[in-house]
């Protein structure tokens, strides 16, 4: 099945003031990862687009079919989470995370 | 145009030893060169090779050629058109972390299209061996058409045959063609995979001995208690290693300045070497001990990889002044002196918040202050202890270093409402890089070149400051029969006869109105110019009885309301001529000035006032 998503354009400042529960669900997130838990980064009609995260997401190869794993999180609010794609590791806030729609690890 | 010496850039991402490539190819022959009306800085050195000189130019990291800060604009520049400052290129050096290829090697195949001959230097070797990693780097050179050079940079090996390979670079002779990228960067990144695919062979994650350590160095609780231990050892040793050091430069100082008294005669001249010249270049050199090993730990902590872990783990922390993780650093440093925490923020990619950052920086307590706070609390904090266990004097320090940081958490709240209005940012994503041990050719060159900038950037500030301000304490003259001290005629004194009326009300002096103008230049200068005016042994820093002075003469109320003014204030000038630098721009440091300056008197006010009220 693939997600449909009907967000407003510029949606990430909005998401950023939004508890996490209030975000629809549609697919997991990377942001639902645990330590240890991985997963690869699902197509991209699934992951909320907003400008900044396509440069983030385009600069490190957060791309369709890369694996990605949380490696942990940091203390104050578990955030921010830290993963790991391919072989380099990322700090990144959870906000940010949250906009990352994965499938579970195949 | 083709100059007798050739030109290759060192390009590749952040991270990926790009440094220590270039450090190990050049040496101590580097020099920091300054992008014009950018704080962009690249470094650039002359060496030999077989077939001629060659200029290494180290341009700032990449993460492609569709720039995303100033850093990366200069790198993108200088490799497509060519520019003025940097000059043409004729050759590139890519380098790439062996263990983690695929984004370098979309990086090279966004490079190739350049037309400039590519050295494909796979750096970090060592690394990929221990992964069980096996690269076919012939296979791939020959699928790719460059030339790849195997290194393990931080001990040199195969720097010998990317020297080889620099000397075959040729001189160019036709101009690059224009430059068009004929992929999207989707396609480069899967054309990169299926490479890393075939010649190295699975893309997916190999669990590592960094994953290992930062599961513990980012422990919730592990990782803050091991952040905290790291921060009290740097700030234990830049203090208490720092202090015998400087004791020796200080008296060095004195001896200097003595022997000068002894040489001239009286006059000006003799004035001008004692206290403008060598009063201002010793205030300079003092400081120096304790930058250079606040440098020292800077540069272990970012060659280790540890530093970034620290960035992510305060980043919350930091977010509750709107700020991020990356200004952690910058201000951490602004504790033993703001101008390298401000020099530091050039880190921070966001605009906004590299300028919140210097904005606040001025507000940690730097060691300047301390001469300033060690006078006063000694003079008029008793030394009884509260609570059982707890020092008065110490608690009374604790709460001046507490209140910068919280006057910072105000300031940086009210910045970003009124200069820049934006909300609590939700971006923030950093690389962590592979944790390994500081290769001492990187710290040892990090330093010269640090400690380099700092001497150049803050010393010819603070040093001219100085002359300045001796002039103003100066002249006019005093008249031959006059027994006052000599600065009371000054310049600087009807400075501060025109600043009292504006100071009696949070309780100053005409003196400390006086001693605040020669503390524009450093803020320990304060000390000496009070000494001055209080007629103390000539003005020789003999700092008991200026103690035993300054409790006849102030009140508790009067002394608690100038440590008030001291959090606050913004009495360095070089720290407002570092602000001009870094914003390239009168707006800040006049905000600075204005703010700071509103904020001290404020809280020396409420001091004064509520301290007053509660003597009686």
């Amino acid at each position: 099945m693939k997600p449909s998503l009907t967000l407003a354009a510029g949606g990430l400042s909005d998401l950023g003031t939004k508890p996490a529960d209030t975000i629809p669900h549609l697919s997991r997130r990377l942001s639902d990862l645990v330590p240890g838990q991985a997963g690869r980064v699902a197509p991209e009609a699934a992951h909320v687009m907003a400008p900044e995260l396509q440069t983030v997401m385009d600069r490190f190869g957060l791309f369709p079919g890369a694996q990605v794993q949380c490696l942990g999180e940091a203390p104050f609010g578990h955030d921010p989470m830290i993963i790991k794609i391919d072989n380099h590791r990322l700090a990144i806030r959870r906000a940010m995370a949250q906009q990352i729609a994965i499938t579970a690890e195949a | 145009m083709n100059t007798a010496f050739r030109r290759v850039a060192l390009v590749g991402r952040p991270n990926c030893g790009k440094t220590s490539v270039f450090n190990a190819l050049t040496g101590l022959q580097q020099k920091v060169a300054n992008y014009p009306g950018v704080t962009v800085e690249y470094k650039k050195a002359r060496i030999e090779t077989a077939m001629g000189p060659i200029e290494l130019i180290d341009l700032p990291g990449l993460y492609s050629l569709t720039p995303q800060s100033a850093d990366e604009e200069i790198t993108v520049r200088a490799m497509t058109e060519g520019d003025d400052i940097i000059g043409p290129l004729d050759g590139l050096v890519l380098v790439g972390d062996a263990s983690n290829l695929v984004l370098c090697l979309r990086l090279l195949l966004s490079l190739k299209p350049l037309g400039l001959p590519i050295i494909f230097v796979v750096n970090m070797m060592d690394v990929a061996t221990r992964l069980g990693l096996r690269l076919d780097l012939s296979g791939l050179a020959q699928d790719l058409g460059v030339t790849i050079v195997p290194t393990h940079a931080h001990r040199r090996h195969g720097i010998d045959d990317v020297m080889t390979a620099l000397a075959e670079v040729p001189p160019r002779t036709t101009p690059l063609p224009p430059f068009q990228q004929s992929e999207t960067l989707r396609q480069r990144h899967d054309r990169a995979r299926a490479l890393v695919r075939t010649y190295v062979g699975s893309t997916d994650i190999i669990s590592s001995q960094s994953d290992r350590l930062d599961r513990v160095l980012m422990h919730p609780v592990w990782g803050i208690s091991i952040l905290l231990v790291v921060l009290m050892v740097v700030f234990q040793a830049v203090f208490a290693w720092a202090t015998p050091v400087m004791d020796g430069i200080d008296a060095g100082v004195g001896l200097l300045a003595g022997g000068v008294d002894q040489l001239l005669p009286n006059g000006l001249v003799k004035s001008l070497l004692i206290d403008g010249v060598i009063a201002g270049v010793g205030s300079v050199i003092i400081f120096l001990p304790q930058i250079l090993i606040l440098f020292l730990f800077i540069l272990l902590l970012e060659d280790s990889g540890y530093m970034v872990r620290a960035a992510v783990l305060m980043d919350r922390l930091m977010g509750m002044s709107g700020l991020n993780g990356r200004s952690f650093i910058p201000l951490l440093s602004s504790f033993a002196c703001a101008i390298p925490g401000i020099m530091a923020t050039r880190v921070i990619p966001d605009p906004k918040q590299r300028l919140v950052t210097i904005l606040l920086a001025p507000l940690m307590t730097c060691s300047a202050r301390i001469p300033v706070y060690t006078l006063i609390i000694s003079a008029f904090v008793p030394q009884q202890v509260v609570g059982g266990v707890l020092q008065l004097q110490g608690l009374v320090m604790f709460g001046l270093y507490a209140a910068g940081i919280l006057g910072a958490i105000v300031v940086s709240h009210v910045i970003n409402w009124l200069f820049l209005r934006q909300g609590v940012q939700s971006e923030f994503v950093m690389e962590l890089p592979r944790y390994q041990w500081p290769n001492a050719r990187n710290v040892a060159l990090g330093l010269v070149g640090r400690s380099q900038a700092f001497l150049v950037r803050a010393g010819g500030i603070i040093f001219l400051s100085s002359v300045v301000i001796w002039v103003l304490s100066s002249f006019p003259a005093p008249p031959p029969d006059s027994t006052a001290p000599a600065i009371t005629h000054s310049l600087a004194a009807r400075i501060g006869d025109w600043l009292h009326p504006l100071f009696a009300p949070v309780g100053f002096s005409w003196q400390m109105a006086v001693a605040l103008v020669p503390g524009m230049a450093a803020r320990e200068v304060v000390v000496g110019a009070l000494g001055t005016l209080y007629a103390v042994g000539d003005g020789q820093e003999t700092l008991g009885s200026l103690e035993a002075l300054l409790r006849q003469q102030w009140s508790l109320a009067t002394a608690l309301a100038f440590l008030a003014w001291y959090v606050f204030a913004p009495q360095c000038l070089a720290t407002l001529a570092t602000i001009r630098r870094e914003t390239n721009s009168w707006r800040w440091p006049v905000i600075t000035f204005v703010y700071m300056t509103a904020l001290a008197y404020g809280a020396a006010f409420v001091t004064y006032r509520v301290a007053s009220w509660a003597m009686g």
